[in-house]
């Protein structure tokens, strides 16, 4: 969960997708400025942080960096549960990594956090030419489930940061409202109750 | 009239009057004004006077300065003032509606009863300030009538006026109305509380009582042309349910005494015998009955036996019916106390909260020594052990069969940290709730008792009872729910466990066939399930890598008979697709491996803060996936001899295994050694991966580790439960029992109401977030939470009660789901102000009777309310009015007469110009009565 201090925040983020898609290179590429042609495939997960200034805050990120095969699927509610952002990463060169995407999308929406910022990355967007997923299909899908969606490149460092900075842009935004919508725990209904039992 | 001389006398003077109101002051000048020679003239021009202003201000200003809202009548309005005259002290009030035009329709709710019984608009009333509070005799009533009749005609008013005559029961008034120059309006109202002749008790004696009146009066109309217009409105009430179901459903009560609590005895009927409450507490129901209103709207007559006739008319020949359900008043009252539901345990619940701080172990609540534990108090009593066993019984060995519970909760209910409301712990807690009185001490009772049996399931290896048995843990729930899915886990696997020993065993005693049954049978389903939980993990994308399992257990079969050939083989679950190895073309072999380790949140965090701590310096973050890792490639090893690392990285992670070329992929199936290369990452000099395949010994999964200690966990598990902190368990107790109870609400059938869906929705999210700063390792504020809480409990009443209200509606009404949803909106909306969601203040002083229309076809389910009396209640009943519905007899029957009469202006002065075409109401009378009691009121126009 965020939390706040003096204008800062700290914020728990996690990445989720596909084996291969690219979340470690993204992760990478935002926290050291680096690229590795050939990312060595993660093993469970990995932490890194990392600190942004937006406006008048900071944000903080804890990221953590997922493995994408199967067999830690299970392993993952560990690591969404209480973040405050998520990025699904896919890769828009193989149509199953964005399938794939989607279940993480639904499986977040059923598990994850009500208030968690959520973003959809198309990832080696500089692959134009072995391009799968066409970036209307993904905005759609993004749309229609409220995330938030960008092409990025680990590679060119396209949209990257953007999309980090974006992230700590929505955070504060994303925080649950002091009062619930509906009913107000205000003293008034005792009052008023004192005064119904007397009246009747 | 006799004061008809008074009255020119008072016009002339009337406009000094108008400037010189205050007595003494004309005293103090001497002028002597001999129109006010009398203490009655002064009080008429008193009365006059008032009047003047009253006419003056007109209802806008009225209603601007000081005039009082009617009750809960919409429009009616009243000013009052009061006046002396002799010793005596009057008050004197106008009524008068706002902004309604023209006259109301004849039964309008909103009439009040002197406008119903006199068919008046406006009025004034004038009663003395007397106990009684009406005028005790008759002289005194007429003199005061005929005051306020010279002071209306003389500011040219005409506003009937009413004066209270006999004794308050009877309700009677006389009144008068100045109608212009040439008619006069007279009213006479009274009521007859005993003995009604049986005359009066039908129709056709009423109407005869209606036509003498006026036979009386008019002499000139002959007989024959009588047209009497008629218009009734009949009141049923739906019968009271049978006293015999009261005398039965107390004796289920006392027959049942476990499940009877405080408060719980005053219980009628057992209306909700199937409603998701009852369960836990049985509620009183909040619609005693319903109303039913039909309306006959206006005809003609013209003789008594069309009335004799219509006494028998079914009423569904009525016009119109109207419904309204009679809500019990404790809908209303939420006193503390007052209403025992799920609300006020959950108050108890938290009061035991706020003292759960007092103590550091549960234990300490139960000691002799601690102080303020008098047993005999019984806000500290603990139940007798009877009880207790009943609890525990209910718990854990009753209906054990719901373990794989469907997901109840909605969404809305994940987000409030507690447990799923078939679960152990939340049914545990719904058990607390109605523990004795729901104390501390209570609590601290059964929470040991509770885990001793917990501990005994362990020990026993009983599985638990009420947990799903899903391997994985829920973290969106509470720890202590999570630690019981863990135990239960845990269980399961030193099952298994334990069972393979005995596998070992029987292989060394086969003579002994009895064990040996017992195990396949057990055995059979343990191995089907990893099985399946392996399956599953890697079933995501067959097509894609051509990897598939062979699911049929059939075609597992060849494998196990070739384990006995290939002895080197171990820990197979089977062969993968059409797979092989790249280096010895055998099959390939899936293994078992071994499930993921599971944790519970507080292990997570343990596990993330040490991570955090080190940062990313260390790959220690990823030690656990490591070993799992790790025991994959083990097993992969074991199962397949002679594998190679791109054999397990074809399985494990097929993306990172590259064919050469797309066109060769059609004969890949088929072609040996298959083309295609390690993805580069996984090439990489000195990549992990392959580091650790080396590190891995060819092991089957029996032959490892566990990545989960089943023995060391479940006792981590018991440790925590037995050690937990009071305050610990009742904040979690809290939570749960929170959502719990939401959640039995929500399951309660309403029909389609979309106002209580949307405050159930808010419901649950005013809980979730309220109950988040109780997650909280640190309170900063306890008793502003508390405060918080306790709320949260005035909101869940509000909810609970309209759930309550909502099904008892629903199921009265099952075959009409627009009235019932078009009454419980009613009543919604009426309710609302209450929840203190809108700014408007409300009296609740006032009667919900909203009433609803009945539509044509919805008739027949209304009627279904009035079920044929039994044998039992119609020999009680002496039925004596006629217009029975469903053999019931109406509670009220209000009939308007009325004749109307052309006016000619022969009777009067014919210098008077007035369109003869006219029509006015000569005579009208209203008529009330019930079987012993009527009330008639008649309003005679008359010149005079």
């Amino acid at each position: 969960m965020a939390t706040f201090g003096n204008n800062n925040l700290s914020a728990k983020l996690v990445l989720l997708g596909d084996m291969g898609a690219g979340k470690s290179s993204l992760v990478l590429r935002f926290v050291k400025g680096q690229f590795l042609e050939f990312q060595e495939s993660t093993i469970g997960a990995a932490f890194f942080s990392q600190t942004l200034a937006v406006s008048d805050a900071t944000v903080k990120f804890e990221i953590w960096d997922t493995a994408g095969q199967e067999r830690y699927h299970s392993l993952a509610p560990m690591y969404y549960r209480g973040a405050a952002a998520a990025i699904i990463v896919y890769d828009i060169t193989s149509t199953d990594s964005f399938e794939r995407a989607k279940k993480w999308v639904q499986e977040l929406q059923k598990q994850g956090n009500p208030n968690m910022v959520t973003a959809l990355a198309g990832n080696k967007c500089d692959l134009e030419d072995k391009r799968k997923v066409t970036t209307e299909e993904a905005r759609a899908y993004a749309e229609e489930n409220g995330l938030f969606f960008m092409e990025t490149s680990a590679k060119t460092a396209i949209n990257v940061n953007d999309l980090f900075y974006e992230i700590a842009r929505r955070l504060p935004r994303a925080q649950p409202a002091q009062q619930p919508a509906g009913m107000v725990l205000a003293d008034r209904p005792v009052d008023r109750s004192r005064a119904s039992a007397c009246c009747s | 009239m006799a004061s008809s001389s008074h009255l020119t006398v008072e016009k002339e003077g009337g406009g000094e009057q108008e400037e010189e109101e205050d007595e003494t002051l004309e005293e103090i000048e001497g002028f002597d004004d001999f129109t006010l020679a009398s203490s009655w003239e002064r009080f008429i021009s008193e009365i006059e006077a008032v009047c003047r202003l009253w006419l003056v201000d007109g209802p806008k200003n009225l209603m601007e300065k000081s005039a009082e809202h009617v009750g809960s009548r919409k429009y009616l309005y009243k000013v009052k003032c009061e006046l002396k005259h002799g010793i005596k002290l009057y008050c004197m009030e106008y009524y008068f509606e706002a902004s309604r035009n023209g006259k109301a329709a004849h039964w309008h709710d909103d009439l009040h009863d002197l406008q119903l019984s006199f068919g008046v608009a406006d009025f004034l009333v004038i009663a003395p300030l007397s106990a009684s509070g009406v005028v005790l005799d008759a002289p005194e009533s007429s003199k005061l009538l005929s005051a306020i009749a010279i002071a209306l005609s003389n500011c040219g008013s005409n506003w009937p006026a009413f004066v209270p005559v006999h004794d308050p029961s009877r309700k009677a008034y006389i009144g008068i109305q100045n109608m212009g120059t040439i008619f006069t309006r007279r009213f006479d109202g009274d009521r007859i509380g005993s003995q009604v002749p049986i005359r009066l008790m039908h129709l056709e004696g009423l109407y005869e009582l209606f036509v003498s009146k006026f036979a009386l009066y008019s002499v000139d109309f002959s007989t024959s042309c009588f047209k009497v217009h008629f218009t009734m409105k009949l009141t049923y009430r739906t019968p009271p349910y049978d006293y015999d179901d009261e005398i039965e459903s107390e004796e289920h009560e006392i027959k049942d005494p476990g499940r009877a609590t405080d408060g719980l005895n005053l219980i009628k009927t057992q209306w909700d015998d199937d409603c998701p409450w009852t369960e836990w507490y049985s509620a009183e129901d909040p619609v005693k009955g319903f109303e039913l209103i039909a309306v006959w709207s206006s005809r003609m007559f013209e003789g008594s036996l069309e009335m004799a006739e219509l006494e028998n008319a079914s009423s569904f020949d009525a016009e119109k019916w109207l419904i309204y359900p009679i809500v019990s008043p404790n809908m209303l009252d939420d006193s503390l106390g007052k209403f025992v539901g799920f609300t006020s345990q959950l108050h108890l619940l938290i009061s035991a909260l706020d003292a759960s701080f007092e103590a550091q172990f549960l234990e300490d609540f139960l000691s002799a020594e601690n102080p303020g534990s008098d047993n005999s108090k019984s806000s500290t009593a603990i139940p007798p052990p009877t009880v207790l066993d009943r609890v525990l019984k209910e718990l854990f060995h009753d209906g054990i069969q719901c373990s794989d519970h469907v997901e109840l909760g909605n969404k809305y209910s994940r987000s409030i940290k507690g447990a799923p409301l078939d679960s152990l712990f939340a049914q545990f807690c719904l058990h607390s709730l109605w523990f004795g009185s729901c104390n501390i001490r209570a609590i601290a009772f059964l929470w040991i008792e509770f885990v001793r049996e917990v501990r005994w399931c362990w020990e026993e290896l009983q599985p638990l009872p009420r947990m799903s048995v899903d391997s994985n843990i829920d973290l969106s729930t509470c720890l202590i729910h999570q630690k019981l899915q863990m135990l239960a886990i845990c269980i399961r696997k030193k099952n298994l466990f334990h069972h393979q020993n005995c596998t070992e065993n029987k292989d060394r005693n086969p003579t002994d066939s009895k064990v040996d049954f017992q195990v396949d049978l057990h055995k059979e389903p343990m191995d089907d399930k990893s099985d399946s939980s392996l399956r599953s993990d890697w079933q995501h994308d067959p097509k894609q890598t051509g990897i598939s399992l062979i699911k049929d257990a059939k075609n597992a079969m060849p494998s196990a008979n070739l384990q006995q050939v290939d002895q080197v083989r171990r820990g197979s679950a089977g062969v993968v697709g059409s797979m092989t190895l790249l280096n010895s073309f055998q099959e390939m072999h899936a293994p078992y491996t071994q499930d993921a380790p599971i944790m519970t949140e507080d292990m997570h965090e343990e596990r993330l803060h040490a991570v955090e701590a080190f940062g990313d310096a260390f790959s220690f973050s990823g030690q656990l996936e490591r070993d799992i890792l790790s025991s994959d490639m083990s097993a992969f090893k074991a199962a397949n001899p002679g594998a190679v690392f791109e054999d397990f990285i074809r399985w494990h992670s097929p993306r990172d295994w590259e064919d050469d070329e797309m066109e060769d992929k059609s004969r890949d199936d088929m072609s040996w050694p298959p083309h295609g290369k390690l993805s580069q990452r996984m090439s990489e000099h000195g990549n992990s991966w392959r580091q650790i395949w080396n590190d891995s010994p060819a092991l089957p999964v029996s032959e490892q580790k566990p990545l989960l200690d089943p023995i060391r966990e479940g006792e981590k598990v018991l440790h925590y439960l037995e050690t937990l902190r009071p305050h610990q368990l009742l904040e979690q107790m809290v939570c749960t029992a929170f959502r719990a109870s939401a959640d039995t609400l929500n399951q309660t059938a309403y029909g389609d109401y979309k106002h209580m869906k949307t405050k159930l929705r808010q419901l649950y999210l005013t809980l979730a977030s309220t109950l988040k700063p109780l997650q909280a390792k640190h309170w900063p504020n306890k008793a502003e939470l508390i405060g918080d809480l306790k709320q949260l409990c005035l909101v869940f009443e509000h909810i609970e009660k309209l759930v309550i209200l909502a099904a008892s509606v629903h199921r009265k009404l099952l075959k009409a789901p627009r009235l019932s949803e078009a009454i419980f909106s009613d009543y919604f909306n009426f309710y609302l102000p209450k929840m203190g969601t809108c700014l408007a203040s409300m009296c609740y002083d006032k009667e919900f009777d909203t009433k609803q229309q009945v539509m044509v076809h919805e008739r027949d389910a209304v009627a279904n309310l009035f079920p044929p009396p039994t044998a039992n209640q119609s020999w009680r009943k002496v039925l004596s009015m006629g217009n029975l519905l469903n053999g019931h007899e109406p509670i009220l029957r209000e009939i308007i007469f009325s004749v109307y009469d052309r006016v000619s202006s022969g009777h009067y002065g014919s210098n008077i110009p007035m369109t003869t075409t006219e029509e006015i109401e000569t005579h009208r009378m209203y008529i009330c009565g019930t079987s012993n009691d009527l009330r008639v009121a008649l309003s005679v126009t008359s010149w005079d």
